[in-house]
């Protein structure tokens, strides 16, 4: 029987770390956590089950304090989307030839799939705050996300990267994420000449690049 | 449907085999350069150096890089991947300029090798045209995957991609559909939007000076910032006859763009193609029993015919029936088993 809840330990370089309580439905979206749980699933959940992934307590405090909030959150999307289609006017008629019921059907059921692909892929503004933090520790909660093979803490935390490297200069990205610039002053003239057309909002046309 | 004296007297089925398919439309179909170029265009030139610059790889630095890694940089390749995805066209390109590593990484994305490599000049457009920052590579890949009309119950081949939205449309529809309509900025009313959630983002593209349309080709030299109407965007002065930009100029904010069947690692590539038979029965103003007068006098179907344009899946159905069609596929197979 699957117990409600479930406590781990952390072990951190080779010492005992805290130990976590989280419900099973959270854990459940961690790929790790879900391999652990079946592999202890014989023994008594009494005891923590240590999780040896090198991650900081603080870090992992966060990353269950994110699987707690998100337990629910595929059923819920779910039915919201579901909820939403009922009424025909959201619904996207099919394109391409054929108008049949089959047809129609076919692309219900592709407009509720991305609709619930998208919606779990939004960030809350609960999880933009939750990403306000410094640089680091946005990286942190990456790489251990990606070891306890949750993939929307992980699609989130990229996001959360990628906005901050959207609409900045090349100086700035490397000012932000401390990047040296290891391109030889040749390289870099070659870069000007050839990458011309890629320079940032040029009003360069086609005809003036040649 | 084709006059009785070009059709064939019974169906000739060409099979599922893609390859064979995929030989048939080279052998009895062509594209005219001027559908390919109707919409924005860039010449063979452009497009080689700017492919050239994409494949510019720099020698690895013999330095100790490892120490100096920053945390973005150590990120594992796959992890990198994953952030690069969600990145708009403009920050990828930028990306390539920072440092060596992320140039290679950037690389190693799967949607970025194969926008760039089958849509370079969607990419291009997208960017030139300052729609960059709006688009991630993703959605250009979506749009090379995608056949159809983004019109409901069009059903045609969506040749184009409008770039505002990066929808397919057909000629017919970019023609006519209210959904394509386009603004100048400076005749658009554009609404302060409340809710945000449910309205469409506006995207305000410039025009790039070409050669446009596919029959009164005009070269437009100005550059115009244009916005595509929405339920937020509206002309500002509704009375005055029409929105300030005739739909002959939609082609300014429209791509041609192939459509990509892909099946594993296969690609395949579908344009809209005319029939090479229906150009070879006007010629030799033949038909199937070689009654050329006949033809010649009677039928007024042929311009039509030659003029019809065809994706992959219509054209089977065309070439099903079509005489001349099937004689050029038949003939070609001759040369092709004598020099082999």
């Amino acid at each position: 029987m699957a117990p409600t809840h479930i406590s781990v330990k952390n072990v951190d370089n080779g010492r005992d770390g805290e130990v976590f309580t989280i419900t099973y439905q959270a854990a459940m979206q961690s790929g790790i956590l879900k391999d652990l749980i079946s592999d202890f699933e014989h023994a008594s959940f009494d005891e923590a089950i240590p999780l040896m992934g090198n991650i900081s307590d603080h870090t992992l405090g966060r990353i269950i304090s994110w699987l707690t909030i998100h337990s629910r959150d595929v059923a819920r999307i779910t039915e919201q989307v579901k909820e939403f289609l009922e009424n025909p006017q959201n619904r996207q008629p099919p394109t391409g030839p054929g108008m049949d019921d089959d047809a129609v059907n076919k692309a219900l059921s592709s407009q509720e799939r991305t609709l619930v692909a998208e919606k779990l892929k939004t960030l809350t503004p609960w999880d933009v705050q939750f990403f306000e933090v410094p640089t680091d520790e946005v990286f942190d909660i990456l790489l251990a996300a990606n070891y306890l093979d949750i993939q929307r803490l992980v699609d989130f935390s990229s996001q959360t990267v990628a906005n901050m490297i959207k609409g900045k200069t090349t100086e700035q990205i490397r000012d932000l994420f401390g990047i040296v610039n290891d391109f030889t002053p040749e390289e870099e003239d070659e870069l000007r000449r050839t990458e011309g057309w890629a320079l940032p909002r040029c009003d360069w046309t086609p005809e003036q690049w040649q | 449907m084709l006059p009785v004296c070009l059709r064939s007297e019974v169906e000739y089925g060409v099979g599922p085999n893609p390859d064979k398919r995929d030989a048939v439309i080279r052998a009895a179909t062509y594209r005219r350069p001027e559908y390919d170029n109707a919409g924005i265009s860039f010449s063979p030139s452009t497009l080689e150096a700017v492919r050239s610059s994409l494949r510019l790889q720099f020698p690895p630095v013999q330095q100790q890089r490892g120490s100096s890694f920053s945390m973005l940089e150590s990120l594992p390749l796959e992890l990198l991947c994953d952030v690069f995805t969600s990145l708009d066209i403009e920050a990828i390109l930028n990306l390539r300029q920072v440092s060596h590593r992320l140039r290679e990484a950037v690389g190693a994305v799967p949607a970025y090798e194969f926008a760039t490599e089958h849509g370079l000049d969607a990419v291009l457009a997208l960017f030139w045209s300052g729609l960059g920052p709006h688009f991630t590579l993703h959605d250009v890949n979506n749009a090379l995957r995608t056949e159809y009309c983004a019109v409901p119950r069009c059903g045609r081949f969506g040749h184009f991609v409008f770039l505002p939205t990066l929808n397919r449309v057909c000629f017919e529809c970019l023609g006519h559909e209210r959904q394509f309509s386009l603004l100048l900025l400076s005749k658009a009313d554009i609404a302060e939007s409340h809710s945000s959630e449910k309205s469409e983002p506006v995207h305000v593209m410039h025009t790039l000076p070409g050669f446009y349309s596919e029959r009164k080709r005009k070269y437009h030299k100005q550059r115009h910032h244009i916005v595509a109407e929405l339920d937020s965007v509206k002309p500002r002065d509704p009375g005055r006859g029409h929105y300030g930009w005739p739909c002959s100029n939609r082609y300014l904010a429209a791509i041609a763009l192939p459509f990509l069947e892909c099946s594993g690692s296969q690609v395949r590539s579908h344009h809209t193609v005319f029939c090479k038979g229906c150009v070879f029965a006007r010629d030799n103003k033949l038909g199937p029993t070689g009654r050329a007068r006949w033809l010649h006098g009677r039928t007024k179907t042929l311009p039509l015919l030659v003029n019809r344009m065809y994706d992959h899946r219509t054209y089977f159905e065309h070439f099903k029936w079509c005489r001349q069609a099937q004689i050029l596929w038949d003939s070609g197979k001759e040369i092709d088993s004598l020099s082999s």
